[in-house]
């Protein structure tokens, strides 16, 4: 009985999952080669990815079950796109860059500056609002940021 | 003795008092706000407070956790989105009392079997925690090693929709604990020789990535929906009717408590098992369950708060969290140097005072702010996610930077916002992650002392297991797990009710 139909992209997720377990199991069992024994330092790492390894497979097998995402006849590439489209939809993918940059840009510029641009950049992006509100709102958060836990809870901001 | 010491100390200390009403207020508006979680609020809340001392750190913990899982029945019943997971529940009958212009009402019976709850659940914490931690302390190596297998298998099957996934985010967990110098011999693991990673990484800063960034990417997927708010000017419990559902009330605590103490099963599972009960048990309800029961807001709400007891039964006793909050609780009480477990009850009674005494303090204040403030929680959950999130993004690169005062440990917060927002796209969930992180060095430590015990034979390592009385126990019940999850015995139980209604 077909329950629900996949994500899409799900395949290639579990594929990722697949190939990041192998990769660490060779590296635990390497480890555990150093030592063999059960009590060494790689024992524990070689049976979690070894489990890791068994899930994937089963969750490869759960997936028979379920109804494919795309027809056989959908090029690669729209696969591609429409799995993109999925993952990033509208502007998480300018929020995503914004949050590197923001973090990219915090020990040059500071935090409070770079905090600052980051919100008033990406409440545009998110809101396209008018921009003397974005800004007030972005000014009123840093500020009150900075109060609050460097006077306040006495943090070290970035 | 030093019990109630600790318990006098939490009612004697005004600045406690006011640091614990403090965080009941904004956890009742942070679990009020869909797409803010408790969960959300406590990660952020260790990375604020570890500098502070060890008592206004739990006591804010505390107040956010008891505040928030009530928090999140305002918005299930005046929006039908529930604030919180353990909210769920109160949502079937909450929303449909409110469309029928009864929102005050509903609101002030959730809030008097929220306290009910509370209390019931932080009474058995404080009346079974000492026995259990009495037993625990027969646990050998091998038991530990058992108990964090059965948490971990818990929170991964019971948490998620497929198994598999549960376990896999479950393994994932322990696979980053392992990351960093090994605690018994100091030789790097995975560290490729990175000077970031000698220390491991810090578990704060994996739940701020996978519970705050990832959340609030989530969040923003979708900016276009609007709650649909019901009007309520008022907030007025009907004092009869919560007298004549005391009853239900104890029964469903009780229930609550019990659930929360399993490791790994929390709040959300609390309450829809207590919702489910009170709906085969109330023969004629006045009206019918998900049409605007009272029975249907009684029970859950009574039983999620009192789970919030049953969850911190096994983390103090065993160190094995009931749930993600408490998980993050206990890394709380770790970064203040206290060791949750069979020996806390004899090395910090007072501690155990304190959490019980801020328990019952908290209620208190829930009683008082469950009734107030219904004017300022439409404002609150009118605030736009544009604005709302972003904000929670700058608190969480805050929050992770703070821990080690390193730039580092903000790329890794991201790192791990990003690959919680694709888990929970595709359906694997992220709480199992956060337990594995914490349970990590107690399985493995616990798992090479004991094959250390037995002489690194894995036969004579199995042996003791089978052999053991208490490890035999949680061996079979390990496997009645696996079992009961299991495709074939769901299969199974399905056909049989099948066959049943059949007749």
């Amino acid at each position: 009985m077909k329950t629900r139909k996949l994500e899409k992209g799900e395949i290639s997720v579990l594929v990722g999952f697949a190939f990041i377990s192998t990769i660490l199991f060779f590296l635990s069992l390497r480890m555990y080669l150093a030592k063999p024994v059960l009590s060494s330092q790689g024992a524990f790492p070689l049976i979690v990815t070894s489990l890791m390894i068994i899930m994937v497979v089963l969750m490869f097998i759960e997936l028979k079950q379920y109804e494919k995402a795309f027809d056989n006849s959908i090029s690669v590439w729209r696969k591609i796109k429409s799995t993109g489209t999925l993952i990033f939809p509208g502007k998480i993918l300018h929020v995503l860059l914004m949050v590197l940059l923001y973090t990219m840009t915090m020990p040059l510029m500071g935090f409070a500056i770079s905090t600052f641009l980051f919100l008033l950049i990406t409440m545009f992006i998110l809101s396209r609002e008018k921009i003397k509100r974005i800004f007030l709102t972005s000014a009123g958060i840093v500020v009150a940021i900075v109060i609050i836990f460097q006077f306040v809870f006495k943090v070290n901001l970035p | 003795m030093e019990i109630l010491s600790g318990i006098s100390a939490v009612f004697t200390n005004p600045l406690i008092i006011l640091y614990i009403a403090t965080f009941v207020f904004l956890g009742i508006y942070i679990g009020a706000i869909p797409g803010l979680s408790v969960t959300m609020a406590a990660s952020l809340l260790i990375s604020f407070t570890f500098s502070w001392d060890v008592l206004p750190a739990l006591a804010a913990m505390i107040g956010v956790q008891i505040g928030g899982v009530y928090g999140g029945s305002r918005s299930a019943i005046l929006l039908n989105i529930p604030g919180a997971p353990a909210a769920v529940a109160t949502s079937f009958d909450g929303y449909p009392l409110a469309q029928k212009g009864l929102s005050g009402e509903a609101l002030g019976i959730t809030v008097v079997q929220s306290v009910i709850g509370g209390f019931i659940g932080t009474l058995i914490l404080a009346i079974g925690a000492p026995f259990i931690s009495e037993f625990a302390l027969k646990f050998s190596p091998r038991e530990y090693f058992l108990l964090g297998v059965m948490g971990l298998l818990l929170i991964g099957s019971l948490g998620s929709k497929s198994t598999f996934r549960g376990i896999f985010a479950a393994l994932i967990g322990l696979f980053i604990g392992i990351i960093g110098l090994d605690s018994m011999t100091g030789q790097q693991r995975f560290t490729f020789n990175n000077v970031y990673l000698m220390g491991g990484i810090h578990y704060v800063v994996v739940m701020l990535g996978l519970f705050g960034m990832s959340e609030a990417i989530i969040q923003l997927r979708d900016l276009s929906i609007y709650p649909v708010k019901q009007k309520v000017d008022r907030i007025r419990p009907d004092w009869k009717r919560v007298a004549k559902y005391i009853p239900l009330a104890l029964r469903s605590s009780l229930l609550g408590t019990f659930v929360g103490a399993l490791p790994g099963t929390g709040g959300d599972l609390a309450a829809l098992m207590a919702y489910d009960q009170a709906k085969r048990t109330t023969k004629n309800p006045e009206v019918p369950f998900g049409e605007g029961a009272i029975e249907g807001l009684v029970a859950p709400e009574s039983a999620n708060n009192a789970a919030i007891g049953g969850a911190y039964i096994p983390m103090l006793t065993l160190g094995i969290p009931g749930d993600a909050v408490t998980a993050i609780i206990l890394g709380a009480m770790l970064i203040h140097g206290l060791r949750p477990g069979p020996l806390f009850m004899a090395e910090s009674p007072d501690i155990f005072g304190f959490i019980v005494g801020s328990g019952i303090i908290a209620n208190i204040f829930l009683l008082v702010f469950g009734f107030m403030g219904i004017k300022l929680f439409a404002r609150i959950v009118e605030i736009p996610k544009f604005i709302l999130m972003p904000t929670i993004i700058v608190l969480s690169v805050v929050g992770s930077y703070t821990i080690n005062n390193s730039v580092a440990d903000i790329y890794w917060m991201m790192g791990f916002g990003v690959l919680g927002y694709l888990l929970k796209i595709y359906n694997v969930p992220v709480a199992p992650i956060i337990l594995g992180v914490i349970l990590s060095p107690l399985v493995e430590l616990n798992f090479r002392r004991s094959i250390s015990l037995g002489e690194e034979n894995l036969l004579f390592f199995v042996r003791d297991i089978l052999t053991g009385p208490i490890s035999f126990v949680l061996v079979a019940i390990i496997v009645i797990m696996l079992i009961t999850q299991s495709k074939f015995y769901i299969n199974l139980k399905t056909k049989r009710q099948q066959r049943q209604q059949g007749r």
